[in-house]
């Protein structure tokens, strides 16, 4: 029915006002229609509804299904058994902004409590020392100086930044959060928090259920700031299609398999600076051949060589092995994203074929991807002793608003009710109501016949893998800053220079000459390596930034030499 | 405008813009002149010089956007002067559609760019479909000749800028300049260098800075593009960053000096060569109607150059449409399945109001100062009006994560800037971010406006005995609303779209606007892609609504208001 032949059916004052005011009505309509969409789809129940009684604030960088799945049911729960309605008031970042927001957050807090309540002047040393963790306390008699007085006013007090509790993020980013004092294990009046429920359930935290750490990982905090509340590993999500056209016909089963030249430009990595959990996972890529080379080394043993003297040369040896083969993975990378989603995503669109990424990743998108006869383009394996297990706490904030119900949410999480919603399968009984999470859970007691027949990922065994790896935190643990610099200084900064040479080096079928000259890594080795990490611990960025010119002067030198190496197939 | 009055409104301007602008900047950047024992120090500046790398970086980003004004005068100006000049078939429909790219939300079109020239992506599949390329060896697209694919992209998304800008240009010129010039027997070559061209040069410049400033300074597609060797990402990689380190800072203390030195110098350039401006139009022009095949030709060229440039809108669509997309060059199936998900949502609806109240109410707040600042820079002879015009710039240098920290820190309890957040609300604060980072587009148009207007027009207002102020309000607004609505609509669509304050600012979920909404589905495991592209459509339906319905309805009012 065309225009025409509507408005001839319309009372005459009506087609009038119609064909003067045409388009705008139209234009007003379509507005209209499309503002109605979403009112017309609207959801009936709401976890954030705006009337409520009380709130609970928690940061955190967890998925949305994750965070709607448990503020649901925690919502309920609560319901059920108090009356009252919560409102959960989710603030999501990733762990980098968390960091970044919680330290600037407290710092104008604690300036306040200092300048007001103190009448004191706020100074730079006063806001750098009144979260370091690292601050030597005086010792008895000895009269404090104005930094060590901040310190001790600071964990001693209340400073709130209204937030409740922190969820979510890699346990180093909760051992960093506990140092500064922003995690607390209880309220001044020592009625909540994480060291209420140590208090109240002392069968959760042994080593049948929550163990207070496995293979050299820790599951809780020693002194109850932080607990575990699932597990989560590193390792590689890859696309089979891709794969298979580079021609790789074997699977990824080891981190040394990211490092076959046949994937040039194909390997999606995180840049470790802006994501703890890939600067883990290149640790424990270290660690593993620190682990393979002292093997080695006790295996040749040298005449009157101690068990300590073999471990220290391993060390050293596996520091630089780890290190070069972290080089060649990086020289096939794509590129350094800041996004650690992004990977996974990538891989199951062929944009690239292989990646490392966190195991709940890899296997959502294998799931996703899964054709009805079974088959999945996307496939993800956890590299056997090469992965720690690790986990992802639940913390309570110091000044924490609503501390009863943030220690009720952590209760809620750790209980039977909250492990099932990590990884039952939506629809199981006491299972997430939309969205399976593909988390495992952090309690060794729930990996039950019972349990298994509804969970997503029955098969896994993650107390048994992490028995593959032991985890050393004394070997690399004061190098980890080390580790990141270095990533960037060698392949992200010069990533450029570090592919072209790469792909030379592989055409020319690694000469023995250039390929060395590539991954030379003498210039940081394990004793240069510490010593960098003393001086990037005095936080000077102007050393920083001047080293971290030099080295990558020098690295540029090898790499350009490399290639004229591999061109005259030396 | 009577001197007090002018005077006034210089001093409201620099008050707004010393606590706005320079303070929140000030607050985050004072950390690149401080040296770690806390003295002033300019190592950390030099330093950026001194590395190769921020060097190569620099350079690249002047590259960039040199090129991409470049590309983007050459599509835009031909653009506007068909348009204008010429009848054509689907000619008010294409004008619209030009305007495409700018509803595009920025995560969103990453997607869409990615589903279609990813290296198993449409593009790629069509190709090999049609035997045009090795399906063992696909091209990545995204992977190799970085530079050149962000240029291309950069020039497709901002030369509606300048054709906007173009557009009202020519709109206010009088087309009896040219007829004059016609009937002495100049040549339409030489009509248009020597009488179109100069006469429409603060039009070109206006949206040449804007698109120069903004090419030099963007982070998001070059993000898409995954470069690293640019000097936005530099900085946005220093300042996610966990150390605390004043490099960035520095970094970006230099980025904002070359790019006034970059503003500054053009502009000279532009004074000392402009005709100065004629008067207003006497006569509306006559568009030419063109013979079919010309008129089709024409077409065809719009048609062209707008189908490229809506590759990531398709790209998106197709996306949030389908059920697996993946190694074909179109999705496997086809589902609604995704808009009920994302519709439903109980975020959407919460983020599609705060939006629309956040970005009208900094949309008339920006008319309101542009119209101030570009009369003081314009119009009065007061000292220190170029630094307040320049400074109305700025906001595009400065990224816009320096902005949302500074803003965060100075309204934090205690502060004296405390009462801006309404207990927990960040709306005003959200509406002052957004509308000083979205202020250069209206100072622009609006500058643009008062330069073609001649100030005769006004003063003989003034001689028949109307106020000054009246006279302004009665005169020259009206002349200049083309450029006002224009540089509204910039403004409001931009700000609909805004990210990086937004990111840091609206901290509850009650106040995110729909940007933040789509980026926190576009983390989502698994489908977020798809949630995030139907959401996306409904933020480009909803933009594309109102910006086409604006045109339909100003189209024909922008017309009769050019022959009154």
């Amino acid at each position: 029915m065309s225009l025409d032949s509507i408005s001839s059916k319309l009372p005459p004052g009506l087609a009038a006002f119609c064909s003067r005011w045409g388009k705008e009505l139209g234009v007003v309509l379509a507005l209209l229609l499309t503002l109605a969409a979403p009112w017309v789809l609207k959801p009936k129940e709401s976890t954030a509804s705006a009337r409520y009684d009380r709130r609970l604030v928690i940061i955190t960088p967890h998925n949305q299904k994750i965070r709607q799945e448990f503020a649901t049911a925690f919502a309920r729960y609560w319901k059920q058994k108090t009356g009252e309605k919560l409102n959960i008031d989710w603030r999501v970042q990733g762990t980098s902004e968390i960091s970044i927001f919680l330290r600037s957050e407290y710092s104008a807090a604690f300036e306040q409590l200092w300048t007001q309540k103190l009448g004191k002047v706020w100074t730079r040393e006063i806001a750098m020392a009144f979260a370091n963790g690292k601050l030597a306390m005086p010792a008895s008699g000895e009269k404090p100086t104005l930094e060590q007085e901040a310190r001790k006013m600071f964990m001693e007090s209340n400073a709130s930044v209204g937030i409740d509790l922190f969820f979510g993020g890699g346990s180093y980013d909760f051992q960093k959060q506990a140092a500064a004092g922003f995690l607390v294990s209880s309220t001044p009046d020592g009625r909540n928090g994480v060291g209420e429920l140590f208090a109240k359930h002392p069968d959760w935290f042994t080593d049948a259920v929550i163990p207070q750490s496995l293979s050299g990982e820790d599951f809780a905090d020693k002194d109850r700031r932080w607990v575990g509340s699932c597990l989560s590993s590193m390792g590689i999500v890859f696309n089979r299609d891709a794969l298979k056209r580079l021609g790789v016909t074997k699977e990824p089963t080891q981190w040394e398999d990211l490092a076959n030249p046949l994937l040039a430009g194909q390997v999606a990595l995180s840049d470790p600076n802006k994501s703890g959990t890939v600067a883990k996972a290149l640790e424990q890529i270290i660690q593993q051949q620190m682990q393979l080379a002292i093997d080695d080394v006790k295996s040749h043993p040298k005449p009157f060589q101690s068990v300590k003297e073999q471990t220290e040369e391993g060390i050293g040896l596996g520091w630089e092995r780890g290190l070069r083969l972290i080089v060649r993975i990086c020289a096939n990378a794509r590129y350094f994203t800041d996004a650690a989603t992004k990977i996974p995503l990538e891989v199951s669109q062929g944009d690239a074929a292989a990646g490392m990424c966190i195991d709940y990743y890899g296997r959502s998108f294998e799931e996703q991807v899964r054709k009805t006869d079974g088959t999945t383009r996307v496939g993800y394996v956890t590299p056997v002793g090469g992965s720690s297990v690790g986990v992802d706490p639940v913390g309570m904030m110091r000044g924490a608003p609503e501390p009863e119900l943030a220690t009720a949410f952590m209760e809620f999480v750790l209980s039977d009710e909250g492990q099932k919603i990590w990884n039952y399968r939506p629809g199981a009984p006491g299972g997430p109501e939309k969205a399976a999470l593909r988390r495992l859970p952090v309690r060794r007691d729930f990996y039950t016949e019972a349990n298994r027949q509804y969970m997503t990922d029955a098969a896994v065994q993650p107390f048994e893998d992490a028995k593959a790896f032991t985890y050393h935190p004394e070997w690399t643990m004061p190098l980890f800053d080390v580790i990141r610099f270095l990533v960037r200084v060698m392949c992200i900064d010069l990533h450029d220079e570090q592919r072209e040479s790469w792909r030379i080096l592989a055409q020319a079928d690694f000469p023995p000459r250039a390929t060395a000259m590539f991954e030379d890594t003498k210039l940081v080795n394990y004793q240069a390596a510490l010593k960098l990490a003393s001086d990037l611990k005095r936080n000077d960025k102007e050393q920083e930034v001047k080293t971290a010119r030099e080295l990558s002067a020098v690295f540029r030198g090898q790499y350009d030499k490399s290639r004229e190496l591999s061109r005259r197939g030396q | 405008m009577s001197r007090t009055v002018s005077y006034a409104v210089f001093v409201v301007m620099s008050v707004f813009f010393a606590c706005f602008f320079i303070m929140p900047i000030w607050s985050t950047l004072q950390a690149a002149f401080v040296s770690s024992k806390g003295e002033f120090t300019m190592d950390y500046i030099w330093e950026v010089f001194r590395n190769p790398i921020n060097r190569e970086c620099l350079w690249n980003s002047f590259l960039i956007a040199v090129m991409t004004t470049i590309g983007s005068i050459a599509i835009g100006l031909p653009l506007a002067l068909l348009f204008t000049r010429y009848e054509f078939p689907g000619k008010n429909l294409m004008n619209s559609l030009v305007l495409l790219p700018m509803i595009l939300p920025p995560f969103v079109g990453a997607i869409g760019v990615r589903a279609m020239m990813g290296q198993s992506g449409s593009v790629n599949s069509l190709l090999i479909k049609l035997g045009l390329m090795n399906a063992a060896h696909p091209v990545d697209w995204l992977g190799a000749g970085q530079m050149k694919g962000i240029i291309l992209l950069n020039v497709l998304s901002h030369f509606p800028i300048l054709y906007l800008n173009i557009c009202a240009a020519l709109a206010n010129l009088d087309p009896a300049l040219e007829e004059a010039a016609a009937n002495l027997g100049c040549k339409p070559r030489a009509r248009f260098w020597k009488i179109t061209l100069p006469l429409i040069t603060p039009g070109i410049f206006a949206g040449g800075t804007i698109v120069f400033i903004w090419a030099f300074t963007d982070l998001g597609v070059p993000l898409v593009f995954d470069f690293t060797r640019v000097m936005s990402v530099q900085i946005f990689n220093g300042l996610k960053d966990l150390s605390g380190n004043p490099f960035p800072y520095a970094m970006v203390v230099v980025m904002l000096f070359f790019t006034v030195i970059c503003y500054v110098t053009s502009k000279m350039l532009l004074e000392k060569s402009t005709a100065a401006g004629g008067g207003r139009a006497t006569m509306g022009r006559e568009t030419i109607v063109l013979s079919k095949t010309s008129g089709r030709l024409c077409s065809t060229v719009f048609g062209l150059c707008i189908f490229i440039v809506v590759l990531p809108h398709l790209g998106v669509i197709l996306l949030s449409l389908s059920s697996d997309w993946y190694r074909t060059w179109l999705p496997e199936g086809l589902t609604l399945r995704h808009y009920r998900d994302v519709l439903g949502h109980e975020l959407t609806l919460k983020a599609i109001g705060n939006s629309l109240k956040y970005a009208s109410i900094a949309t008339l707040l920006d008319i309101v100062l542009g119209i101030g600042v570009a009369y003081v820079s314009v119009r009065t002879r007061i000292r220190g009006r170029q630094v307040l015009d320049a400074m109305a710039m700025l906001p595009l240098a400065v990224p816009g994560l320096v902005m949302a920290f500074g803003y965060l820190a100075m309204t934090r309890e205690g502060s004296p800037f405390h009462w801006l957040m309404l207990g927990e609300d960040p709306v005003v604060l959200l509406v002052i971010a957004y509308s000083v980072r979205r202020l250069p587009y209206v100072v622009r148009s609006a500058s643009a406006g008062f330069q073609q207007v001649s100030p005769t027009l006004e003063e003989a207002a003034q001689n028949l005995g109307s106020p000054p102020l009246k006279s302004l309000l009665k005169i020259t607004l009206p002349l200049i609303a083309p450029n006002l609505i224009a540089g509204g609509l910039l403004a409001f669509s931009f700000a609909m779209l805004e990210v990086s304050d937004s990111m840091i600012l609206a901290q509850q979920t009650a106040h995110y606007p729909i940007t933040k909404a789509i980026y926190s589905l576009v983390s989502a495991l698994g489908d977020g892609p798809y949630l995030a592209a139907a959401l996306g459509v409904w933020a480009m339906v909803f933009l594309g609504v109102t910006l086409i319905g604006a045109g339909l309805l100003l189209g024909k009012k922008l017309g009769a208001m050019f022959r009154a």
